[in-house]
Protein backbone atom coordinates (compact mmCIF):
# COMPACT_ATOMS: atom_id res chain seq x y z
CA UNK A 1 0.00 0.00 0.00
CA UNK A 2 0.79 4.02 -0.68
CA UNK A 3 1.02 6.16 1.73
CA UNK A 4 0.27 9.25 -0.09
CA UNK A 5 -3.05 9.73 1.48
CA UNK A 6 -1.45 13.45 2.71
CA UNK A 7 0.22 14.14 -0.18
CA UNK A 8 -0.55 17.60 -1.38
CA UNK A 9 -1.38 16.93 -5.07
CA UNK A 10 -3.36 14.13 -6.68
CA UNK A 11 -1.31 12.03 -9.30
CA UNK A 12 -2.54 10.51 -12.25
CA UNK A 13 -3.61 6.25 -11.77
CA UNK A 14 -4.94 4.48 -14.63
CA UNK A 15 -7.93 2.52 -13.57
CA UNK A 16 -7.50 -1.38 -12.42
CA UNK A 17 -9.39 -3.45 -14.16
CA UNK A 18 -10.83 -6.04 -12.11
CA UNK A 19 -10.62 -9.69 -12.29
CA UNK A 20 -14.26 -10.78 -12.31
CA UNK A 21 -15.42 -14.73 -10.56
CA UNK A 22 -17.58 -15.26 -13.54
CA UNK A 23 -17.75 -14.64 -17.23
CA UNK A 24 -19.65 -11.12 -17.96
CA UNK A 25 -22.27 -11.80 -20.03
CA UNK A 26 -22.30 -8.42 -21.96
CA UNK A 27 -19.09 -7.34 -23.38
CA UNK A 28 -16.75 -4.27 -22.13
CA UNK A 29 -14.45 -3.59 -19.21
CA UNK A 30 -14.51 -4.19 -15.82
CA UNK A 31 -12.89 -1.87 -13.07
CA UNK A 32 -12.12 -2.06 -9.49
CA UNK A 33 -12.95 1.25 -7.63
CA UNK A 34 -10.97 2.86 -5.00
CA UNK A 35 -12.31 2.47 -1.91
CA UNK A 36 -12.10 3.30 2.17
CA UNK A 37 -13.55 0.99 4.60
CA UNK A 38 -13.64 1.94 7.97
CA UNK A 39 -14.95 0.71 11.04
CA UNK A 40 -16.60 1.93 14.44
CA UNK A 41 -18.45 0.22 17.51
CA UNK A 42 -22.07 -0.36 16.15
CA UNK A 43 -21.05 0.14 11.95
CA UNK A 44 -18.79 -0.57 9.38
CA UNK A 45 -18.75 2.09 6.47
CA UNK A 46 -17.72 1.59 2.94
CA UNK A 47 -16.89 4.23 0.76
CA UNK A 48 -16.03 3.90 -3.04
CA UNK A 49 -15.97 5.94 -6.07
CA UNK A 50 -17.90 4.91 -8.71
CA UNK A 51 -17.66 7.84 -11.44
CA UNK A 52 -20.68 7.64 -13.75
CA UNK A 53 -22.42 5.48 -12.51
CA UNK A 54 -26.17 6.76 -11.68
CA UNK A 55 -28.38 5.46 -8.43
CA UNK A 56 -30.07 3.21 -10.83
CA UNK A 57 -27.23 1.09 -12.21
CA UNK A 58 -25.77 0.73 -8.66
CA UNK A 59 -26.35 -2.74 -7.54
CA UNK A 60 -25.56 -3.74 -3.62
CA UNK A 61 -26.11 -7.48 -2.96
CA UNK A 62 -25.47 -9.18 0.75
CA UNK A 63 -25.45 -12.70 0.29
CA UNK A 64 -24.07 -15.48 2.83
CA UNK A 65 -21.32 -12.55 4.40
CA UNK A 66 -20.61 -11.52 0.37
CA UNK A 67 -20.83 -8.52 -0.32
CA UNK A 68 -20.97 -7.36 -4.50
CA UNK A 69 -20.85 -4.05 -5.43
CA UNK A 70 -21.62 -3.33 -9.55
CA UNK A 71 -22.12 -0.16 -10.85
CA UNK A 72 -22.64 0.29 -14.75
CA UNK A 73 -21.56 3.47 -16.61
CA UNK A 74 -23.96 4.14 -19.47
CA UNK A 75 -22.26 6.20 -21.98
CA UNK A 76 -24.34 8.09 -24.43
CA UNK A 77 -23.75 6.12 -28.43
CA UNK A 78 -22.66 9.37 -29.12
CA UNK A 79 -21.41 10.50 -33.06
CA UNK A 80 -18.09 12.43 -31.98
CA UNK A 81 -14.61 12.24 -33.24
CA UNK A 82 -12.07 10.83 -30.15
CA UNK A 83 -9.14 13.39 -29.77
CA UNK A 84 -7.91 12.26 -27.06
CA UNK A 85 -8.72 9.06 -24.49
CA UNK A 86 -6.80 8.69 -21.43
CA UNK A 87 -9.76 6.64 -19.30
CA UNK A 88 -11.61 4.05 -19.92
CA UNK A 89 -15.34 3.32 -18.70
CA UNK A 90 -16.94 0.33 -18.01
CA UNK A 91 -18.17 -1.44 -15.05
CA UNK A 92 -17.32 -1.49 -11.53
CA UNK A 93 -17.19 -4.39 -9.59
CA UNK A 94 -15.33 -5.31 -6.15
CA UNK A 95 -16.25 -8.08 -3.50
CA UNK A 96 -15.83 -8.18 0.26
CA UNK A 97 -16.12 -11.12 2.58
CA UNK A 98 -17.73 -9.40 5.48
CA UNK A 99 -16.43 -11.33 9.13
CA UNK A 100 -19.12 -9.29 10.98
CA UNK A 101 -22.60 -9.74 11.43
CA UNK A 102 -24.79 -6.90 9.82
CA UNK A 103 -27.89 -6.05 10.37
CA UNK A 104 -29.22 -6.45 6.86
CA UNK A 105 -32.70 -4.77 7.01
CA UNK A 106 -30.71 -1.23 8.06
CA UNK A 107 -28.10 -1.24 5.47
CA UNK A 108 -28.02 2.21 4.09
CA UNK A 109 -26.71 3.29 0.56
CA UNK A 110 -26.58 6.61 -0.66
CA UNK A 111 -24.77 7.81 -3.79
CA UNK A 112 -23.88 11.29 -4.17
CA UNK A 113 -21.40 12.79 -7.24
CA UNK A 114 -20.22 9.52 -8.16
CA UNK A 115 -19.14 8.62 -4.27
CA UNK A 116 -21.25 5.48 -2.95
CA UNK A 117 -21.53 5.49 0.73
CA UNK A 118 -22.82 1.94 2.43
CA UNK A 119 -23.74 2.08 6.06
CA UNK A 120 -23.42 -1.87 7.08
CA UNK A 121 -24.77 -1.78 10.92
CA UNK A 122 -23.49 -4.70 12.76
CA UNK A 123 -26.14 -6.82 15.27
CA UNK A 124 -25.61 -6.05 18.69
CA UNK A 125 -24.58 -9.02 19.46
CA UNK A 126 -21.42 -8.26 17.66
CA UNK A 127 -20.79 -5.00 19.07
CA UNK A 128 -17.98 -4.89 21.80
CA UNK A 129 -19.40 -4.97 25.04
CA UNK A 130 -17.66 -2.62 27.54
CA UNK A 131 -16.14 -4.42 30.98
CA UNK A 132 -16.30 -2.75 33.78
CA UNK A 133 -13.31 -3.78 36.22
CA UNK A 134 -14.91 -3.62 39.86
CA UNK A 135 -12.53 -2.87 42.45
CA UNK A 136 -12.00 -5.62 45.20
CA UNK B 1 7.98 0.85 -17.16
CA UNK B 2 8.25 -2.65 -16.38
CA UNK B 3 4.02 -2.35 -15.86
CA UNK B 4 3.57 -0.90 -19.22
CA UNK B 5 5.66 -2.77 -21.26
CA UNK B 6 3.89 -5.88 -19.74
CA UNK B 7 0.35 -4.86 -19.62
CA UNK B 8 0.38 -3.52 -23.65
CA UNK B 9 0.04 -6.74 -25.33
CA UNK B 10 -2.89 -8.07 -23.03
CA UNK B 11 -5.10 -5.37 -22.67
CA UNK B 12 -7.93 -5.06 -25.15
CA UNK B 13 -7.91 -8.78 -25.61
CA UNK B 14 -11.40 -8.78 -24.07
CA UNK B 15 -12.91 -7.07 -27.10
CA UNK B 16 -10.59 -7.70 -30.11
CA UNK B 17 -12.21 -4.49 -32.18
CA UNK B 18 -10.85 -2.42 -28.95
CA UNK B 19 -7.66 -3.26 -30.13
CA UNK B 20 -8.28 -2.90 -34.20
CA UNK B 21 -9.56 0.60 -32.87
CA UNK B 22 -6.63 1.42 -31.53
CA UNK B 23 -4.78 0.85 -34.21
CA UNK B 24 -6.81 2.05 -36.79
CA UNK B 25 -6.55 5.76 -34.44
CA UNK B 26 -2.52 5.87 -34.26
CA UNK B 27 -2.42 5.30 -38.26
CA UNK B 28 -4.44 8.39 -38.20
CA UNK B 29 -2.23 10.42 -36.24
CA UNK B 30 0.81 8.93 -37.83
CA UNK B 31 -0.62 9.57 -41.58
CA UNK B 32 -0.78 13.48 -39.82
CA UNK B 33 -4.87 13.23 -40.25
CA UNK B 34 -4.74 15.33 -37.17
CA UNK B 35 -2.84 17.48 -35.61
CA UNK B 36 -2.67 16.34 -31.94
CA UNK B 37 0.07 16.47 -29.68
CA UNK B 38 -0.20 13.72 -26.75
CA UNK B 39 0.65 10.29 -26.90
CA UNK B 40 -1.95 8.18 -28.33
CA UNK B 41 -3.31 5.15 -25.41
CA UNK B 42 -0.95 7.55 -22.42
CA UNK B 43 -2.02 9.32 -20.39
CA UNK B 44 0.16 12.66 -19.32
CA UNK B 45 0.49 11.22 -16.10
CA UNK B 46 -0.99 14.94 -14.75
CA UNK B 47 -4.70 14.41 -12.67
CA UNK B 48 -7.51 14.06 -13.95
CA UNK B 49 -7.25 12.32 -16.50
CA UNK B 50 -9.10 13.85 -20.08
CA UNK B 51 -10.72 12.43 -22.66
CA UNK B 52 -11.60 14.83 -25.21
CA UNK B 53 -13.99 13.89 -28.57
CA UNK B 54 -14.83 16.81 -31.45
CA UNK B 55 -17.79 17.45 -33.49
CA UNK B 56 -17.60 20.02 -36.00
CA UNK B 57 -18.68 22.81 -33.67
CA UNK B 58 -17.34 22.06 -30.92
CA UNK B 59 -14.83 19.92 -28.48
CA UNK B 60 -16.31 18.02 -25.46
CA UNK B 61 -13.87 17.37 -22.41
CA UNK B 62 -14.43 14.96 -19.69
CA UNK B 63 -13.21 13.87 -16.33
CA UNK B 64 -13.45 11.62 -13.79
CA UNK B 65 -13.68 13.68 -10.55
CA UNK B 66 -15.85 11.83 -7.82
CA UNK B 67 -16.72 13.43 -4.65
CA UNK B 68 -16.25 17.52 -6.03
CA UNK B 69 -18.60 19.55 -6.59
CA UNK B 70 -18.61 21.96 -8.94
CA UNK B 71 -18.16 24.80 -7.22
CA UNK B 72 -14.70 22.93 -5.55
CA UNK B 73 -13.63 23.43 -9.27
CA UNK B 74 -11.56 26.49 -11.24
CA UNK B 75 -11.83 26.21 -15.01
CA UNK B 76 -10.27 28.38 -17.09
CA UNK B 77 -9.82 28.79 -20.81
CA UNK B 78 -7.95 31.13 -23.12
CA UNK B 79 -7.13 30.57 -27.02
CA UNK B 80 -6.96 26.66 -26.93
CA UNK B 81 -5.83 26.29 -23.57
CA UNK B 82 -8.00 24.73 -21.15
CA UNK B 83 -6.62 24.87 -17.42
CA UNK B 84 -8.79 22.75 -14.72
CA UNK B 85 -7.89 23.37 -10.92
CA UNK B 86 -9.18 22.13 -7.39
CA UNK B 87 -9.29 20.19 -4.41
CA UNK B 88 -10.41 17.01 -3.34
CA UNK B 89 -10.72 16.78 0.32
CA UNK B 90 -11.59 13.52 2.68
CA UNK B 91 -12.45 13.86 6.01
CA UNK B 92 -11.28 11.06 8.04
CA UNK B 93 -13.61 10.26 10.72
CA UNK B 94 -11.73 10.64 13.91
CA UNK B 95 -13.15 7.60 15.84
CA UNK B 96 -13.05 4.96 12.59
CA UNK B 97 -10.56 2.68 12.35
CA UNK B 98 -9.50 2.20 8.59
CA UNK B 99 -9.53 -1.35 7.05
CA UNK B 100 -8.54 0.35 4.07
CA UNK B 101 -8.03 3.92 2.12
CA UNK B 102 -7.59 3.44 -1.63
CA UNK B 103 -9.23 6.68 -2.31
CA UNK B 104 -7.16 9.71 -3.09
CA UNK B 105 -7.65 13.19 -1.75
CA UNK B 106 -5.32 16.32 -2.29
CA UNK B 107 -4.91 19.30 -4.65
CA UNK B 108 -4.77 19.13 -8.82
CA UNK B 109 -4.21 21.49 -11.59
CA UNK B 110 -3.95 20.23 -15.50
CA UNK B 111 -3.60 22.33 -18.34
CA UNK B 112 -4.13 21.01 -21.98
CA UNK B 113 -3.88 22.88 -25.26
CA UNK B 114 -6.94 22.04 -27.68
CA UNK B 115 -5.76 21.19 -31.25
CA UNK B 116 -7.88 24.76 -32.14
CA UNK B 117 -9.10 27.89 -30.74
CA UNK B 118 -12.20 27.83 -28.68
CA UNK B 119 -15.24 30.52 -27.82
CA UNK B 120 -13.82 31.47 -24.64
CA UNK B 121 -17.56 32.93 -23.78
CA UNK B 122 -19.77 30.25 -24.84
CA UNK B 123 -17.95 27.47 -22.70
CA UNK B 124 -19.93 25.32 -20.68
CA UNK B 125 -19.42 23.03 -17.50
CA UNK B 126 -21.49 20.66 -15.81
CA UNK B 127 -20.97 17.95 -13.11
CA UNK B 128 -23.32 14.85 -13.00
CA UNK B 129 -22.36 11.48 -11.31
CA UNK B 130 -18.56 12.48 -10.71
CA UNK B 131 -18.26 13.25 -13.92
CA UNK B 132 -17.05 16.78 -14.89
CA UNK B 133 -18.10 17.64 -18.37
CA UNK B 134 -16.76 20.45 -20.41
CA UNK B 135 -18.38 21.81 -23.43
CA UNK B 136 -16.14 23.94 -25.60
CA UNK B 137 -17.63 25.36 -28.67
CA UNK B 138 -14.95 25.88 -31.49
CA UNK B 139 -13.64 29.49 -32.29
CA UNK B 140 -15.08 30.59 -36.01
CA UNK B 141 -12.04 30.79 -37.21
CA UNK B 142 -11.37 27.11 -36.54
CA UNK B 143 -14.95 25.84 -37.94
CA UNK B 144 -14.65 23.78 -40.85
CA UNK B 145 -16.29 25.64 -43.49
CA UNK B 146 -18.22 24.12 -46.34
CA UNK B 147 -17.38 25.59 -49.60
CA UNK B 148 -20.01 25.14 -52.59
CA UNK B 149 -18.61 25.04 -55.87
CA UNK B 150 -20.78 26.88 -58.65
CA UNK B 151 -21.17 25.04 -61.89
CA UNK B 152 -18.83 27.37 -64.49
Amino acid sequence: MHHDKDEKTMTARAKSEAQVPAEQTRPGRVFTPDVDIYEKDNEIVILADLPGVAAQDLTIDLKDSVLTITGDVSEPAENEQEVVREYLTGRYFRQFTLSEVIDQAKIEAKLADGVMRLTLPKVSAAQPRKIEVKPA
Amino acid sequence: MTRTLLGWPFWGWKNPFDELDRVKRQLDAISGGRNVEWPWSQNAGVFPLLNVTETAERYKVTAELPGIKAQELSITVTGNTLSLSGNRAIAADPEASYHRRERKAGAFSRVITLPGDVDAERVSAESKNGVLTILLPKAAAARPRQISVKAG
